[in-house]
C-alpha cells in the first residue's frame, strides 16, 4: 500500500510567497578568487598568473579529499566555502533543499601521475606497449581517474557543505560558468531549490600555448542564490547586460571567466543585483 | 508556473513532452530497433577487447562510422558516434530537413565526458617532456601539442556540442554536461525542463562516450571497478563492470506540437529529478540515500505516486556494493512490487552516455511491449530485496524509470511512459 | 633477511626502516601527519580509512617496498589452501576460517575474530600492524624466493 506522494512543500518557512509561480530571488553572497587576489584584493588589477597567496589547505579541511584535487578543484571548493560561510545560512536548509551547480573545467588527470608508468614503458627502441603492459599499469595510481574527474567540484564541495539537492556540472569552456549563475537563480525561484550555490571554477596556468599563446591565469567565483524571505525584494533573473570588464589583464580564465567577471561587478556595486 | 506547483497538474497534463525521435548505437548495433531487437533476446553484445594490455572485456561498438562524419571529428570517435545518433534521431523523427522551429527556440543539451588517449599518444604527447631533473616539462608539452592540432580537440568537449548545434540550427540553450555516469540523464532531464519553462519549442538531448580506448579502460581497471570476465548485475557473484561505448540522441518536443506537424511519438518524458549524494567524493551513499531522493524527485517532478510506476531500469553496474545500495534505495521507494534489470550486462557501462542509451532501452521496452532481461545474471544474490527481471518478458508497463548515478555522487533519474 | 611479524604483544618491535615507510604511505594516503599513524590503530574506525583508500595504501606500499600485494592479499593469505565452503557458511566465518585469521593476523586482538562473524566485518579489525605484517610476508617470501 503505498500512499499518493504529495508535492513537498513550496517553500520553506522563510521565503516569501511566489508570484506568477516564480519566488522572488536573493543574492546573498559572492565569493571571489582571482589572479588580483581573494575577495576584497580581488577586485583591482592584476596580472595573468596564480591567485596569489591562496594556501589550500587553509581552506579545505578534508585533507584526504585534498591530495585528490587539483588546483582548479581546489580553487572551486575553496570558493564554495567561502560563499557559504559568507551567507551564513545553509545549515537552515534542509539538505534536499541545496542547490549546487558548477561550469568546471575538462580536467584530465595529471600526467606527472603517469610520469613512472610512461618511463617503466620504455625500452631501448622507443614507447613500447607491451612494456607498458608488464611493467607500466602497475605504476598508475589506482585513485588517477577520480583525481581527473571533471565533476570534483561538485562532488568535494556537496559533501563538504551536505548540498544534497538539484545539481549539475557543465565543461562549456567560458559559458558553463554564466550557464550555472542563471540555473542557480531558475532553481529557487521555481521552487526546485531554496538555496542555490553557482558559478564556476578552473586553472589555465601554464596551458598558454595550448591555447594559443594567450596570458592565462586561475580563479572561481561562486555566488549564493536563496529565495526572499516575507518582504524581502527579489532580483531579476541574471543577464550579462552590464557585465563588460575586459578579463584579459588577468589572463584566460576557462570556466571562472563569467563567474570572476559577475564577482568583481558586484563586489564594486557594479551589478543590478548590488543595487537592487 | 513553477515546476513543483505544476506537479500536480502534470499528472493530468494532456500535451505531455515527448519523445518524437532516437538515434541509438551502442554495442548491440546502429539503431533503436537493432538494440530493441538485442534487448528482447538476451543478447549479450559484447566482445573481447584485442590489445596486449591486461583490460579486460569490453563492450564494442561494431558498425564503421560514416566516411563524412569521420571527417568532421578526426581523432574523435566520441564526436563521430554523437553525431550519427543525432543524425538518426533526426530521420527518426522525420527532420532531417530541418526542424520547423526558430533558432532561437531549438536548444541542445548532451551529457558527455572526457576523450581518452592511447598509451602511445600519451607517451608521444607526455613522455618526450619529463625532463632529466625530474620536473614535468607543461609549457614544452602545450607547445608541441598546440603544433599538433588534433590533440587540443581530444580536451575540448565543448566542441562536438557545438558542432551537434550547429548542425540543427541551434540558437537557443546549449550546454555539455559532464556529471559522470549521470551526465547524459541530467541532459535529457535539462532538455526537459527547458521546454516546460517555454525556454525552448524543441530540444535535441542525448550523450555519447567511448572509453574504450585503452587509457578509459586502464584507469577503471586499476581502480578494481571492471570485472576480469563479464559485468554481472544483481548477481551473488558479481565483481564489476565492463565499459562500453555509444551514444543515443533524442528529439523532444510537445505532442501537440508533434502532432501539428505529421510527426509520431515514441514515448512520453514524464519527468526528471536529481540529487547529489553528498556523502563522500569517492564513494557511493550505503544505503542509496541519494538514490532514492533522485527517484522520489522524479515522481514529484511528474506529479506521480510510487504506484504509478511497473519497472525500474536500474544503473546496475554489478559492482558489490553499488547494485545492494540501489537496490536498498528502490525497496524503500517501491516495496517488492516493482521489477528491475540493468542492461550493462549487454552493452556494457557507456559511463556519460549510459543515461542516453538506458533511456533509448526503456523506450525501446515501451514500445515493444517487454521488461528488458539482465544479461549476465546467472545466479541472483539472495540479499537482494527487489524483484530482479533475469530474461526479458512481455509486460505493458505503465511508466518506468531510469537511473544514472555518477562518481562524484551526482544522481538523476528519469520517468518515462508510452506515447499518449 | 627475514622480518618477524608483529603480535600483539609486540608492536614495539617494529624494524624502524619498515615501520617509516609503512607510516608515511599510510599518512600520505589517508591525509594526516606521520603522528597521527601508529601501528595499533585500526584502519577504518580510529583512521577513517575507506574503500578507496585501501586501493591507494596498497599502491604506495607496493612502490615503497617493490613488492606486489595480490587483491583481497590479507584475507587470502589466511584462506591458503581452504576451500571457501569451509572458510565461510552464509558470508559468516566458521572456526576453521577463525584459527586460520588468528594464526595470519596475530596483531589483532584473538577476541576480536570470532566465529559466526561476518565475512565483511574482517577488515574492521584490520590495523595499520597489519598492513605491515603483510610487507613483511611478502619480503619475507621475495627473499626466499
Amino acid at each position: 500500500m503505498h500512499a499518493r506522494t504529495a508535492p513537498a512543500p513550496l517553500n520553506s518557512p522563510a521565503s516569501a510567497p511566489p508570484k506568477d509561480g516564480l519566488r522572488p530571488v536573493v543574492l546573498s553572497a559572492v565569493s571571489l578568487f582571482c589572479p588580483a587576489g581573494i575577495g576584497a584584493a580581488g577586485l583591482g588589477a592584476g596580472a595573468p598568473g596564480p591567485v596569489p597567496g591562496f594556501k589550500p589547505q587553509a581552506w579545505i579541511p578534508d585533507r584526504k579529499g585534498l591530495k585528490l584535487m587539483s588546483r582548479a578543484v581546489q580553487l572551486g571548493v575553496a570558493a564554495v566555502r567561502q560563499a557559504l560561510t559568507e551567507d551564513g545560512t545553509v545549515e537552515a536548509y534542509p539538505p534536499l533543499r541545496r542547490a549546487l551547480f558548477v561550469g568546471a573545467s575538462p580536467q584530465t588527470g595529471d600526467p606527472e601521475d603517469l610520469r613512472p608508468a610512461l618511463e617503466a614503458a620504455f625500452g631501448p627502441d622507443g614507447f613500447d606497449l607491451d612494456r607498458f603492459a608488464t611493467h607500466g599499469i602497475d605504476l598508475i595510481h589506482p585513485l588517477w581517474l577520480v583525481k581527473g574527474l571533471s565533476n570534483n567540484v561538485l562532488g568535494f564541495a556537496s559533501a563538504a557543505h551536505d548540498l544534497q539537492g538539484t545539481n549539475a556540472n557543465w565543461c562549456d569552456g567560458e559559458e558553463g560558468g554564466w550557464t550555472a549563475i542563471v540555473e542557480g537563480w531558475d532553481a529557487v525561484a521555481e521552487g526546485r531549490a531554496d538555496i542555490a550555490v553557482a558559478g564556476g571554477a578552473d586553472s589555465l596556468v601554464g596551458a598558454e600555448a595550448l591555447l594559443g599563446a594567450e596570458a592565462c591565469g586561475e580563479g572561481a567565483a561562486f555566488l549564493v542564490w536563496r529565495a526572499a524571505a516575507p518582504g524581502e525584494a527579489g532580483v531579476a533573473r541574471p543577464t550579462k547586460a552590464g557585465l563588460t570588464e575586459d578579463l584579459r589583464p588577468l589572463g584566460r580564465l576557462g570556466a571562472a571567466t563569467w563567474p570572476v567577471r559577475f564577482g568583481r561587478a558586484h563586489l564594486q556595486g557594479r551589478t543590478a543585483e548590488a543595487q537592487g | 508556473m513553477s515546476a513543483e506547483l505544476r506537479a500536480g497538474a502534470r499528472a493530468a497534463d494532456n500535451d505531455p513532452i515527448v519523445i518524437s525521435g532516437v538515434g541509438s548505437w551502442s554495442a548491440a548495433g546502429r539503431g533503436l530497433g537493432a538494440l530493441r531487437a538485442a534487448l528482447e533476446a538476451d543478447a549479450p553484445c559484447w566482445s573481447p577487447l584485442e590489445s596486449a594490455l591486461p583490460v579486460p572485456r569490453a563492450a564494442r561498438v561494431l558498425c564503421p562510422i560514416p566516411a563524412a562524419v569521420e571527417a568532421l571529428f578526426p581523432d574523435d570517435r566520441k564526436g563521430a558516434l554523437a553525431m550519427v545518433a543525432l543524425e538518426d534521431a533526426l530521420a527518426d523523427a522525420m527532420l532531417s530537413d530541418g526542424l520547423p522551429y526558430a533558432p532561437r527556440r531549438r536548444a541542445l543539451f548532451v551529457g558527455t565526458g572526457l576523450s581518452s588517449v592511447t598509451p602511445e599518444e600519451l607517451a608521444a604527447d607526455v613522455y618526450p617532456h619529463l625532463r632529466a631533473d625530474q620536473r614535468f616539462d607543461r609549457a614544452a608539452m602545450a607547445r608541441d601539442l598546440a603544433a599538433d592540432r588534433a590533440a587540443p580537440r581530444r580536451h575540448l568537449p565543448a566542441q562536438v556540442t557545438a558542432a551537434l548545434a550547429a548542425r540543427i540550427g541551434a540558437m537557443g540553450p546549449t550546454s555539455t554536461n559532464f556529471s559522470a555516469c549521470a551526465a547524459a540523464a541530467q541532459a535529457i532531464a535539462e532538455g526537459l525542463w527547458a521546454l516546460r519553462r517555454g525556454e525552448a519549442d524543441v530540444a535535441v538531448v542525448g550523450g555519447h562516450d567511448a572509453m574504450i580506448h585503452p587509457l578509459g579502460l586502464l584507469s577503471f581497471v586499476v581502480l578494481g571497478a571492471l570485472s576480469p570476465t563479464a559485468c554481472r548485475p544483481f548477481d551473488r557473484d558479481r565483481d564489476g563492470f565492463m565499459i562500453g561505448e555509444g551514444a543515443a540522441y533524442f528529439v523532444l518536443e510537445r505532442a501537440s506540437a508533434v502532432r501539428a506537424r505529421g510527426g509520431r511519438a515514441r514515448a512520453t518524458l514524464l519527468g526528471a529529478g536529481t540529487s547529489a549524494d553528498a556523502w563522500n567524493a569517492t564513494a557511493p551513499h550505503p544505503e542509496g540515500a541519494g538514490a532514492e531522493r533522485s527517484m522520489r524527485r522524479a515522481l514529484r517532478d511528474a506529479g506521480l505516486a510510487e504506484d504509478d510506476v511497473d519497472y525500474v531500469n536500474c544503473h546496475g553496474t554489478g559492482t558489490p556494493l553499488g547494485d545492494e545500495a540501489e537496490t536498498r534505495a528502490v525497496h524503500r521507494v517501491f516495496g517488492d512490487r516493482v521489477p528491475v534489470s540493468s542492461v550493462k550486462g549487454a552493452i556494457g557501462h557507456t559511463i556519460a552516455a549510459a543515461g542516453a542509451l538506458e533511456c533509448a532501452a526503456c523506450v525501446a521496452a515501451l514500445e515493444g511491449g517487454f521488461l528488458p532481461g539482465t544479461v549476465g545474471l546467472e545466479t541472483l544474490d539472495p540479499e537482494l530485496r527487489v524483484p530482479v527481471v533475469a530474461r526479458a518478458r512481455p509486460a505493458s508497463p505503465r511508466a518506468v524509470i531510469s537511473n544514472s548515478f555518477g562518481f562524484g555522487g551526482q544522481n538523476c533519474s528519469l520517468l518515462l511512459s508510452r506515447a499518449p | 633477511m627475514s622480518y618477524d611479524r608483529l603480535t600483539v604483544d609486540s608492536l614495539d618491535a617494529a624494524d624502524p626502516v619498515i615501520w617509516g615507510k609503512v607510516r608515511t604511505a599510510f599518512a600520505d594516503a589517508l591525509g594526516r601527519e606521520e603522528d597521527e599513524v601508529e601501528l595499533q590503530h585500526k584502519i577504518i574506525e580510529e583512521l577513517d580509512a575507506e574503500s578507496l583508500d585501501f586501493l591507494d595504501i596498497a599502491f604506495r606500499l607496493e612502490r615503497a617496498f617493490d613488492i606486489k600485494i595480490p587483491r583481497g592479499g590479507i584475507e587470502n593469505t589466511a584462506k591458503a589452501g581452504m576451500g571457501d565452503e569451509v572458510y565461510e557458511v552464509d558470508g559468516a566465518l566458521t572456526d576453521a576460517a577463525v584459527t586460520r585469521l588468528r594464526e595470519a593476523m596475530p596483531e589483532v586482538p584473538a577476541e576480536e575474530l570470532q566465529a559466526g562473524m561476518k565475512v565483511t566485518e574482517v577488515a574492521e579489525t584490520f590495523r595499520v600492524a597489519t598492513f605491515y605484517n603483510l610487507v613483511v610476508h611478502l619480503l619475507n617470501e621475495k627473499a626466499s624466493a
